[in-house]
């Protein structure tokens, strides 16, 4: 086993090492003083110039050559031009009932004008592909975009399509075969807003705010009376 | 007598010649305006997303109608983009920009592919579970025309899988962005600056947005 002195010692040594190559650098500089220089001017003079492009020459605002009477009047125009843009974006906004719905919260707001008349649950298209064999699919996705009220209905019939008997494992009837006619599932009301999508009431009040229909909107009986007394045939609906 | 037929088949060849002469003109006119007026007409119907970083909103708007607006709560903008002399930013954001590309941690369409039951009894069993209730930490790339780059991000980073996700999300775009830059060395071409928009929002706005959002659609940029 060795002793501290013997460590000390060892230290001492390397100590002393050190400092006699230190004290050489400047010999070591001297001696290779001009490959040192060029490989220091080929890596250092480079990024010394990028440094100086950097903030020397960077871009900075160009100034016109303007007087004050000139750039008033522009800004004067400028502003009456973006005043004309935020009318013509208002006059775009319906002045009388709309329907906006968020299909991914499965929220809707009903608003007159520029003020919400009622935000509240509502149920969306579930994304679900009901794949029949190869030949038969369905994708029960709300559609998004801008619709139009087509028609309104008191105390709608459901006409069940191909559909919702596959979804059940039942035989599909034929075309006008009694057991597609259901009434009451789809509550009081209903708004078509085209191609088959509705905006209905639902049996299922507790899944209202989730994502399980096949493409309509289902409304709580209390929020379906509202839109449908507010909404006339013609009136907007969003749908994002 | 000859004289007249001749003169009366002269003026009815003219007339043919002019009649024809239109029907081309016109069928040329409808085929270049359908050409000149299709990369308008592809963005036309779509939703626009407004970004206004100078009052901090970012809204959605189908034909110009606002259906839905959130505020920013942080957001910061490349030195470039602060720096943009007024002119150049007048030419570069008086018209909306279109996107290019994209990358997102979350599916724009959570699609769930079922199999139809054989019967009753297979369709009682065949349970599953609605896309709102498995909500994945919300992180959107956008690149539009000019290279600029928005990246959307949840406000809220709670757990600790939230925080892994970001950090790969920002992995990707940088991986992507230095494999990019070596690919330029190696052609010997130039190097592309992409600035970067950043902004914090809330992550149910966030996912309501992007899967509001068409494939082609158009941003409209206030700084």
């Amino acid at each position: 086993m060795k002793s501290i002195r013997w460590y000390i010692k060892k230290l001492r040594e390397d100590v002393k090492d050190i400092l006699r190559w230190l004290m050489g650098i400047p010999e070591l500089l001297e001696k290779y003083a001009i490959p040192i220089l060029a490989v220091a001017f080929v890596f250092v003079f480079p990024l010394i110039i990028r440094f100086i492009i950097w903030s020397v020459m960077a871009a900075k605002p160009v100034t016109l050559q303007t007087d004050m009477e000139s750039l008033e009047s522009a800004r004067r125009k400028i502003g009456q031009e973006i005043a004309a843009l935020d009318r013509k974006l208002d006059a775009k906004r319906p002045g009388s009932y709309y329907l906006v719905i968020n299909s991914a919260s499965n929220e809707f707001m009903l608003y007159k004008g520029a003020e919400i008349v009622r935000k509240d649950k509502c149920s969306t298209g579930s994304y679900i592909l009901l794949k029949n064999g190869e030949d038969q699919q369905w994708m029960f996705k709300t559609p998004k975009g801008e619709f139009r009220i087509q028609h309104k209905t008191i105390s709608p019939v459901w006409k069940k399509p191909d559909w919702a008997f596959i979804e059940e494992g039942l035989p599909v009837p034929p075309e006008n075969h009694y057991t597609r006619f259901e009434h009451s599932v789809l509550g009081d009301y209903a708004l078509s807003i085209g191609d088959g999508y509705l905006i209905h009431g639902t049996l299922f009040q507790r899944f209202i705010g989730l994502p399980v229909t096949h493409g309509c909107i289902r409304l709580n009986d209390d929020n379906l009376e509202l839109v449908f007394s507010s909404l006339q045939v013609g009136s907007k609906v969003y749908i994002y | 007598m000859q004289s007249e037929t001749s003169r009366t088949g002269s003026i009815g060849n003219i007339k043919r010649r002019t009649v024809l002469l239109l029907l081309s003109g016109a069928v040329l006119l409808v085929s270049f305006s359908t050409i000149a007026l299709a990369p308008a007409a592809r963005y036309r119907e779509y939703q626009k997303l407004v970004v206004n970083l100078a009052d901090s909103t970012i809204g959605l708007h189908i034909k110009g109608v606002g259906i839905h607006q959130t505020r920013v709560h942080e957001f910061s903008k490349d030195k470039f983009l602060e720096r943009i002399p007024l002119p150049q930013e007048i030419k570069l954001l008086s018209e909306p920009l279109p996107v290019v590309s994209r990358l997102a941690t979350i599916v724009k369409e959570p699609v769930v592919v079922r199999h139809a039951p054989r019967d009753t009894m297979e369709a009682s069993l065949n349970v599953w579970q609605p896309d709102t209730l498995v909500q994945n930490p919300a992180f959107v790339s956008l690149v539009t025309r000019y290279g600029l780059q928005i990246i959307l991000e949840q406000d809220t980073n709670g757990q600790l899988r939230d925080h892994w996700k970001k950090f790969r999300f920002h992995t990707r775009i940088q991986a992507g962005k230095a494999l990019r830059a070596a690919a330029n060395i190696l052609r010997f071409s130039r190097q592309q600056y992409q600035p970067v928009i950043s902004i914090k929002m809330p992550v149910d706005d966030l996912r309501a947005i992007y899967r509001a959002l068409p494939d082609s659609t158009l941003i409209v940029l206030r700084l």
